[in-house]
């Protein structure tokens, strides 16, 4: 077996993965246990008239079933795609939603459900326990995992991995991180995303390394239980998005860490969006006086179009920030082996250090979609080597990790009274802010306005908003009527955007 | 005041507590997604700090799924409590 599936012939007896039990106690699986179910699981779906490439879709939570579904999928030459569960207050009709439009786009041949999700899919639904069968020999097939970026309710793409692309991330990050099969990774985060997927589950198990994983909601709730592994239990791995950095400042009494020890914490990857300094310093304050070290907090930069990591701080460096229009920004590290990187103008030429583009990335870990080269969408600039990330160019922001898309908001706006022909709203970075404009040619201050812009504040939690009543014909259109968002964009920024501005309000920067 | 109407004052305070949109008021009728700016795991955040403040066990996933407005998160307490008394 070779590539990411190449684990299963080194399964080991002693490693492998602890699952984190609600009962506070954890459940170990050790690899061999786990090759030895993939391939059950590969067996049965090849005996479900599964063919080799067809979409196989896991709706499961964090836990055996996820792992051994994934891995069985591609071991039975299916392409695995990972549906995000969500639960809690308000959870079921966002989930009946998102779930329906996953499975309209992958339409996968077969779906994998833990048994009280098997209710909301429609047909060729199985839980493990009921797929398992023999193993047989299938054909491998190109495509690796079919994966959905995290977007908001409805509106997230799928993006296509090849088993190359992904064997060569994974070796990627394990140069940069510096795995050498004997550490231990620990992650809450979703299984069902880049970061968890790829960055906290497959690339330590490809290094045949032990991995403690935790459930997101047991995160939330229990912070203490994710550090107790570090801090008590030696961990040095793991990764995470800022807004649980922040949560960990929130909820997590200095008082309760007495006796915990982080000196053996060696990476703790920091990612998937805007990263802040003082976040970053908070975090090291509250743990400093428990041996651990600013060294450990590894800026990064990625995306599920290039499968997941793109640049990162290298081993023995301490993160630094440069300010810029007022704000500090987080330098993200120099590319991953492999990976190539460029700051582009509109037309695609390449810009000199310092100055601000799009982000282009280009390397074997690259979606197929892409045909090798990714014109990311993300704005930011280099300086000595090193990536500078500002946000989005015009179209999308990140709110706590999750995609905000401008056509989501304009769609919105419609249902509050607006006219799609006579609306645009743009999203990016302005000033070192992440800001979302709408433009509305109108004349007058009609009612939905002030709904408007309350909307807006709600949907992109802390970003600034400004709404801007323009002239007819302002918004330029695509033949098919769409509004050329990045135009505009470029306009409002340049501040030759004519009108006047009704709402401006400065977010958190 | 009766027991009912004290939870549904506790539940509107620790709602608007942890609300994102600080001016707006935890009525019955306001939405926590949409009015109160409330993301998924502030929802988490949310039902858990219910539970520790009202004593209550996890709650139930079938019927705190479909919680929209402040009004059904109080009838939910209101009842989980007095089904424990």
């Amino acid at each position: 077996m070779t590539g990411v599936l190449g684990w299963m012939d080194r399964a080991s007896q002693q490693r492998g993965i602890r699952f984190a039990a609600p009962d506070g106690q954890w459940r170990f699986w050790s690899y061999a246990r786990l090759a030895e179910e993939t391939a059950r699981v590969a067996g049965g779906l090849c005996a479900a008239g599964v063919q080799p490439g067809q979409t196989v879709s896991i709706v499961q939570r964090s836990g055996p079933g996820f792992v051994v579904s994934l891995f069985g999928a591609m071991l039975a030459g299916a392409v695995p795609s990972p549906v995000a569960p969500s639960g809690g207050i308000g959870g079921a009709a966002a989930f009946k939603e998102h779930l329906s439009w996953v499975l309209s786009v992958a339409k996968p041949a077969a779906v994998l459900a833990d048994e009280d999700f098997a209710d909301l899919v429609p047909a060729a639904v199985h839980t493990v326990a009921q797929i398992r069968a023999n193993p047989v020999d299938a054909t491998p097939t190109d495509t690796a995992l079919l994966q959905f970026t995290s977007g908001s309710t409805g509106r997230c793409r799928g993006v296509r991995i090849s088993h190359q692309a992904l064997a060569a991330n994974v070796a990627a990050i394990r140069s940069w991180i510096g795995l050498d099969g004997s550490g231990t990774t620990v992650s809450w985060l979703p299984v069902h995303h880049d970061m968890g997927l790829t960055g906290c589950l497959i690339t330590p198990m490809v290094d045949g390394s032990d991995i403690w994983l935790l459930s997101p909601e047991e995160f939330i709730r229990r912070p203490l239980r994710y550090l107790r592994c570090f801090g008590e239990e030696g961990a040095q791995y793991s990764a995470m998005p800022r807004f649980a950095l922040e949560h960990v400042v929130r909820r997590v009494p200095p008082q309760s860490l007495a006796g915990m020890d982080f000196s053996a914490l060696r990476a703790l990857v920091v990612g998937a969006e805007r990263i802040d300094a003082s976040v970053l310093e908070q975090f090291t304050d509250l743990l400093s006086g428990h041996g651990f070290t600013a060294g450990a907090l590894r800026p990064a930069y990625g995306l599920a179009e290039a499968t997941l990591a793109v640049t990162g701080l290298p081993r023995g460096e301490t993160w630094r920030a440069v300010e810029r229009d007022g704000v500090r920004v987080v330098g993200c590290g120099p590319p991953l082996p492999g990976v190539s990187l460029s700051i582009q103008d509109e037309q695609g030429r390449p810009l000199p250090d310092g100055c601000v583009g799009e982000i282009v990335v280009s390397g074997a870990s690259i979606a197929d979609d892409y045909t090798g080269t990714l014109r990311t969408g993300d704005a930011g600039w280099l300086e000595a080597g090193e990536l500078y990330v500002l946000g989005r160019l015009g179209d999308g922001i990140k709110v706590r990790g999750r995609h905000v898309f401008a056509e989501d908001l304009e769609a919105t706006l419609v249902g509050l009274g607006a006219s799609s022909r006579h609306l645009a709203v743009l999203l990016g970075n302005h000033g070192g802010r992440d800001t979302a404009v709408a433009v509305v040619e109108e004349k007058g201050e009609p009612g939905w306005l002030h709904d408007a812009a309350k909307a807006l504040r709600v949907r992109v939690d802390g970003a600034a908003v400004v709404v801007v009543a323009a002239p007819p014909r302002t918004i330029p259109r695509t033949t098919s009527g769409k509004p050329r968002r990045r135009e505009l964009w470029q306009r409002f920024a340049a501040g030759q955007l004519p009108g006047r501005v009704l709402v401006e309000e400065e977010g958190r920067s | 005041m009766t027991i009912d109407t004290e939870v549904g004052q506790r539940v509107r305070q620790v709602v608007e507590a942890l609300a994102p949109m600080q001016d707006q008021s935890a009525d019955d009728s306001a939405r926590l997604v949409e009015d109160l700016g409330y993301h998924s795991l502030l929802l988490l955040e949310l039902a858990f700090t219910v539970e520790e403040e009202f004593g209550l066990e996890p709650l139930d996933e079938s019927r705190a799924g479909s919680i929209v407005v402040v009004g059904d998160l109080v009838a939910y307490v209101e009842a989980a409590v007095r089904e424990r008394q």
